[in-house]
């Protein structure tokens, strides 16, 4: 214990090692191990959740930790800011945001790993080896993903994830719409990601650094050459700062599923309920945002940039809201709800919101996580029976399940006192606060708002088809039991979703006049911060003009009712709809736009046209031109040489005067020349 | 009647003027070279009372004692191998000209008759294309 | 009266000439040796005149072997002919082309 006392940020590289090494183990041992590799993969992200705390209370001790752990490359490189070296390297970079999301992801990976023995060892799945040491795997690129202290191992991490995604979607190959969907998910963040990296190397070449923090952060080169008002690969230097932030911001799209990369996370729900929950709600979805946040310092110099955010996220929240009024599979609802809620943190990143932004981020981390895992109970319940219409009655029959649902619903809806009302709140609050002074960001706003009454109505409706009314079928009549592997997970999760909204009760802190916005402080360095990397630090570069209505408070006061007052009015028309005995599908009864939002406004069928009647169209062009210019060149040599052989051959005529013909041409030819630099003929 | 043998002229004849080419190429470099007249060439032609002849023949055999025109060189090995060339050409002409006439070799100075030649000792070499009868094979159709 | 070297030479490359005419333009394969024969003894003319040109018999010797070399060679030549009529059945030199591509 003094040895953690001394140094506890020693032990940080364990954070990501205990779930390798889980994955290591579980692919060689796995088939011998009891439950095959759950255990290890319980243990491993138990340790982890256990390194991740100790690195908390750490933090709040005061201390920060940036360390590199090892320098791959570096070299001379002239860079536009005139940084004459350049080092690539992998290291931690812990300060509290990142300490926080290294708990929250920790500990969703625990409980998903304890629901998994009741969701997938239970059930007699079988690869369940495959599955523990793909779930190790992810935890450890995740974790890595969250310390990493420059953009380059961040970048990395960002794609091995994605890699992990691709092999869990697809866990069930032999059906046929999982590998497809499998490859869907990995393709259309691939896209995303090739911006990203475009971004990366852009920046490296710009300033010489990829590290996140500190002196030698790119960050504060791109303060100072904005300062300075230098000129960046013929651009000005903002100019340049935002065209690199939304060179990565397409891989923040892609992997947080925004406009228009969402369409691959409702296809990614082929993949097991334990899958989605882990990775498609709470933790990978959720890098993209983190990335956005840990480089806030440098999206906060371009103010285009972060209008660009704020209004794309405003838009997907309201856009994903409505498809997901239609959905019928409890998944499905689920995954357009995970799109609109992305949109929602992306509205607060964008207009200088970090606080409320990270602040959903956690909430949402926990309530969407229970809400998925509750799904997976259900599916259990179920008899793994998706579609809302054959569900019903279930709350009698599985109250753990139902009230966890409940509260997790409650806090997605938004409704007080519950996580999700005070940290969507806080996002809307900002953006109006934003979006008075600026007309896109209260469109933006405007978005978000509407998109509050669309969650609490399809939220509601989910609870009351799948738990409320008369059961209709028989398997909801006679439901499976549920084991205590998946009810701990639930009630954990439960009690966090109630919970944890008091870490920042922002309108009570400024209507009461107390300090009790915890997470504010935790973010803006009253314990441990990094310099630069605080939320004071973050709002004053922000260049965004804040206006109130009236003062701060009523402004406050006037938006937390507003979104609580349209949450309600969503829920009751839900209410109405909905919870009835014998519910009928009222949806269907929008026509037309019934229609186009089951097909999803058409975006699936609008991305393959792109890939087929486009991309396709293009890659056979190009195939033309490799087969018949440059094949033909390297062909064509040969065939020069077979056609100049070919015909050089026939000197060979096998006749004697010929030879000697030849013979006799040569030597004039040789006295000729030979007379000729001799001077015989002078 | 027969018709005499006809002279081909026309496109065969078209090699030849390379020779005419040589020639002349060898006639402009011959004309360009200086040349001593062959009477103030250094030690130009023979002594007349001497006989050319039997000077040849000495020098031939290396009997120096008896030359009077001096400076040649030594012959005798010379003729000797020539001698030695001589003789093997004369065999070689016999070889190749030895036939097979229904399956029995004809060669010229045999020693044996017919009657002997039926019992075959060692293989003789026949150089008209072969062991048994494989000369239309290859004589046919590459004309 | 004596003739100048050149006109010796000239005659000695009019005679190999006219041998190598024969030899480029004739399909006799006797006739060819016949050409064959004319080049070995306009080189022989060539010797005989630097022999007396320079007063040394060794010119003269050598024009002896030379001959003695050339009956060796139509000796061995006539019996090749031979044996090429024996395989093609005309004495043509365009007849035998199978050494070739």
């Amino acid at each position: 214990m003094a040895a953690i006392a001394t140094d506890p940020f020693g032990f940080a590289p364990a954070i990501a090692v205990f779930p390798l090494v889980a994955f290591v183990v579980t692919l060689v041992f796995g088939t011998y191990m009891p439950k095959k590799g759950a255990f290890a993969g319980i243990i491993a992200t138990a340790g982890s959740l256990v390194v991740s705390l100790v690195m908390f209370a750490a933090v709040t001790g005061g201390e920060t930790h940036q360390t590199t752990l090892y320098e791959w490359t570096n070299g001379a490189a002239q860079s536009a800011t005139g940084v004459e070296t350049i080092a690539f390297s992998f290291g931690i970079l812990i300060d509290p945001l990142s300490a926080l999301m290294l708990v929250i992801v920790s500990l969703v990976a625990l409980l998903v790993h304890v629901f998994s023995l009741g969701y997938m060892n239970a059930e007699g799945e079988t690869g369940l080896r495959r599955y523990y040491a793909e779930l190790g795997l992810f935890t450890f690129s995740m974790l890595a993903f969250v310390f990493a202290d420059n953009l380059l191992m961040a970048f990395m991490f960002f794609e091995l994830v994605g890699l992990c995604s691709y092999l869990l979607i697809g866990f069930w190959f032999r059906t046929e719409s999982a590998p497809s969907a499998a490859k869907k998910a990995f393709l259309v963040t691939r896209f995303g990601d090739y911006f990203f990296l475009v971004g990366v190397v852009a920046i490296a070449a710009t300033f010489g650094t990829v590290g996140f923090a500190g002196e030698e952060s790119f960050v504060t080169a791109a303060e100072t050459a904005i300062d300075d008002g230098a000129t960046l690969f013929g651009f000005d230097a903002e100019t340049w700062v935002t065209i690199t932030g939304l060179l990565v911001l397409g891989g923040v799209l892609g992997k947080s599923a925004q406009f228009p990369f969402h369409t691959w996370l409702p296809d990614a729900m082929e993949g097991p309920t334990t899958v989605s929950a882990l990775i498609h709600a709470a933790t990978m979805v959720a890098a993209g945002v983190y990335l956005v946040a840990r480089m806030f310092g440098y999206y906060a110099l371009s103010p285009t940039a972060l209008a660009i955010i704020a209004f794309v996220g405003g838009f997907t929240a309201l856009f994903a809201a409505t498809m997901a009024v239609v959905k019928d599979d409890i998944k499905q609802v689920l995954a357009y709800s995970t799109i609109s809620q992305y949109g929602y943190m992306m509205l607060g990143l964008g207009v200088g919101g970090y606080v409320a932004g990270v602040f959903h981020l956690m909430n949402h981390a926990f309530f969407k996580a229970l809400l998925f895992l509750g799904a997976g109970a259900v599916i259990i319940l179920m008899h793994h029976e998706q579609d809302m219409w054959e569900m019903g009655g279930l709350k009698d029959k599985a109250p753990v399940v139902y009230y966890t649902f409940l509260a997790g619903a409650l806090a997605l809806a938004g409704i007080v006192p519950f996580s999700g009302f005070w940290s969507k709140d806080e996002v809307l609050f900002d953006a109006l606060a934003v979006g008075l002074a600026e007309p896109v960001i209260l469109a933006a706003y405007a978005m978000g708002l509407i998109a509050v009454f669309f969650t609490g109505f399809y939220t509601f409706r989910m609870v009351f088809l799948t738990f409320h009314g008369e059961p209709r079928s028989d398997t909801a009549e006679e439901p499976h039991a549920v084991g205590w592997a998946v009810k701990v997970p639930l009630l954990v999760l439960g009690t966090l979703a109630a919970v944890v909204g008091f870490a920042n009760l922002a309108p009570v802190a400024s209507l009461l006049d107390l300090d009790i916005t915890f997470l504010e402080f935790w973010l803006d360095g009253e314990y441990g911060s990094i310099e630069g990397l605080t939320y004071h630090a973050y709002h004053e570069t922000v260049a965004f003009e804040e206006s109130y209505i009236g003062s701060e408070t009523t402004t406050m006061l006037l938006s937390a009712g507003l979104s609580l007052g349209l949450a309600l009015a969503g829920a009751f028309t839900a209410h109405t709809l909905y919870n009835v005995p014998e519910p009928s599908r009222h949806t269907q009864k929008l026509g037309g736009a019934y229609r186009v939002l089951k097909s999803n406004y058409y975006q699936d069928e609008y991305q393959v046209w792109l890939a087929e009647g486009f991309t396709l169209q293009l890659a056979r062009a190009a195939d033309r031109f490799d087969q018949t210019v440059i094949d033909g060149v390297v062909n064509g040599t040969s065939t020069i040489s077979l056609f100049g052989s070919d015909r050089m051959k026939r000197l060979q005529t096998g006749i004697v005067t010929n030879y000697a013909a030849l013979l006799v041409g040569g030597f004039i030819g040789l006295l000729l020349v030979l007379g000729y630099l001799g001077g015989w003929f002078a | 009647m027969t018709t005499g043998p006809k002279l081909r002229l026309g496109k065969t004849l078209v090699p030849g003027l390379l020779a005419v080419g040589l020639f002349g190429v060898m006639a402009l470099i011959t004309l360009n070279t200086a040349f001593e007249p062959m009477t103030q060439a250094a030690g130009a032609g023979f002594p007349d009372d001497v006989s050319i002849t039997a000077e040849l023949g000495y020098a031939l055999f290396g009997f120096d004692s008896l030359q009077e025109i001096g400076g040649t060189e030594p012959f005798l090995a010379a003729v000797l191998l020539v001698a030695i060339a001589l003789d093997a050409a004369l065999d070689a002409s016999l070889v190749l000209a030895k036939r097979e006439e229904e399956g029995e070799p004809v060669a010229a100075l045999s020693s044996t008759g017919e009657a002997s030649s039926s019992e075959t000792g060692p293989e003789p070499a026949v150089t008209d294309g072969g062991a048994d009868g494989g000369t239309a094979e290859t004589g046919g159709g590459n004309r | 009266m004596t003739v100048d070297v050149q006109y010796y030479v000239l005659l000695s490359m009019a005679v190999f000439c006219i041998g190598l005419f024969g030899v480029l333009t004739r399909r006799n394969a006797l006739l060819f040796l016949m050409s064959v024969e004319l080049m070995l003894n306009a080189a022989n003319i060539n010797l005989i005149a630097f022999a007396f040109y320079h007063g040394n018999l060794t010119g003269q010797l050598f024009a002896l072997f030379t001959m003695a070399l050339a009956a060796a060679e139509v000796a061995v030549g006539l019996g090749i002919i031979l044996v090429l009529y024996r395989n093609f059945h005309d004495v043509d030199v365009t007849v035998p082309t199978t050494m070739r591509w």
